[in-house]
């Protein structure tokens, strides 16, 4: 009887991996609807290898998408001036475009509050990272203009 | 002027970084995003959507990224030997795509993208696929019930290889 129950519930919904089994072979869809799913153990080996490389994909995905907007240190430093903006864009339209960058980005964002919180006690520290960054964010325009050049050609 | 100096060595250091990581991204042409998606955001990772109806469909979906005019474009991730997009995967895409769009009310489009990953090798490459209708995917819908209620005889598939690495293989040919 529960049986019976359980399998009109199941007939009543579908996964899409069920359905997508119909692209595959019908007698699989059926043979897996009458005895349960069996998996050979290369195919269960495949199916590991997806999870993992879906959850790589998943992370991936994450990092890429970390609000935009945010760039601590140099808002601190430089506040909301054209400097921010500089190496805002640098991340959106130059690291963000590569996995690297992506991962460039990402241990900025959980290296920087840290030093976030470095930079509201020791206040010597801002004039050191205003000089250290200048010629970073001058590379980073030159870059950026460098960049419009070669997509407006 | 020592600072200055300590300033140009660290931004030479970062400089040298940077130039390397696009090096890399050079070499790596299998870097999977299209240029259609690169202005588009991540909306939905890993997430499942249910549809609603007589028969639900749902959907675990990889990535759904949104454009700006709002429309959501499906990415679905596949590990495989081969550099290859089957049925299969159009179907997953196309329930994915009615299920994200009864749920949500958003607009999904029409196309998706199946990334192959291919085991073995780093990178991955990209396939554009058109998505099946709303009336084809409820037509596939009716006859899978029907092949589970055994209305009809359930066909074999055309890809003989797929035979051999079947977990039902003797009890196919038992039927046969």
């Amino acid at each position: 009887m529960k049986a019976a129950a359980k399998r009109r519930r199941r007939s009543a919904s579908v996964s899409a991996s069920e359905l997508a089994q119909m692209g595959v072979c019908e007698r699989l869809v059926v043979f897996e609807h009458r005895y349960g799913k069996r998996r050979l153990p290369e195919q269960r080996a495949a199916i590991e290898r997806g999870r993992r490389e879906h959850e790589r994909f998943y992370r991936e995905g994450r990092i890429a998408s970390a609000p935009l907007g945010r760039c601590f240190i140099a808002t601190i430093v430089f506040g909301e001036g054209p400097e921010t903006q500089t190496l805002r864009a640098f991340r959106d339209q130059v690291l963000r475009q590569a996995p690297t960058g992506r991962r460039l980005v990402a241990t900025y964002y959980r290296v920087a509050p840290g030093v976030c919180r470095m930079l509201q006690r020791q206040l010597w520290a801002h004039m050191v990272l205003r000089i250290t960054l200048r010629p970073i964010i001058w590379l980073a325009s030159r870059w950026l203009c460098a960049t419009e050049a070669r997509r407006a050609r | 002027m020592r600072d200055e100096l300590l300033g140009a060595i660290l931004c030479g250091l970062v400089a040298w970084l940077v130039w390397r990581a696009l090096q890399r991204r050079k070499i790596r042409t299998s870097d999977w995003m299209r240029h259609e998606l690169r202005s588009s955001r991540l909306a939905y990772a890993e997430q499942l959507f249910r549809s609603t109806g007589p028969v639900a469909v749902s959907a675990k979906v990889d990535r759904a990224y949104r454009d700006q005019a709002g429309v959501l474009t499906l990415v679905e991730l596949k590990t495989r030997n081969a550099d290859k997009v089957y049925l299969s995967d159009v179907i997953e895409l196309s329930a994915q795509r009615f299920a994200l769009g009864s749920q949500t009310g958003e607009v999904v489009n029409t196309r998706g993208y199946v990334v192959v990953q291919i085991a073995g090798l780093r990178g991955s490459s990209v396939h554009r696929v058109d998505l099946l209708t709303t009336g084809e995917l409820q037509a596939l819908i009716a006859r899978r019930q029907t092949l589970l209620e055994g209305a009809v005889k359930p066909q074999q598939t055309c890809r003989p290889g797929l035979c051999r690495n079947c977990a039902f293989l003797r009890p196919c040919r038992d039927e046969e």
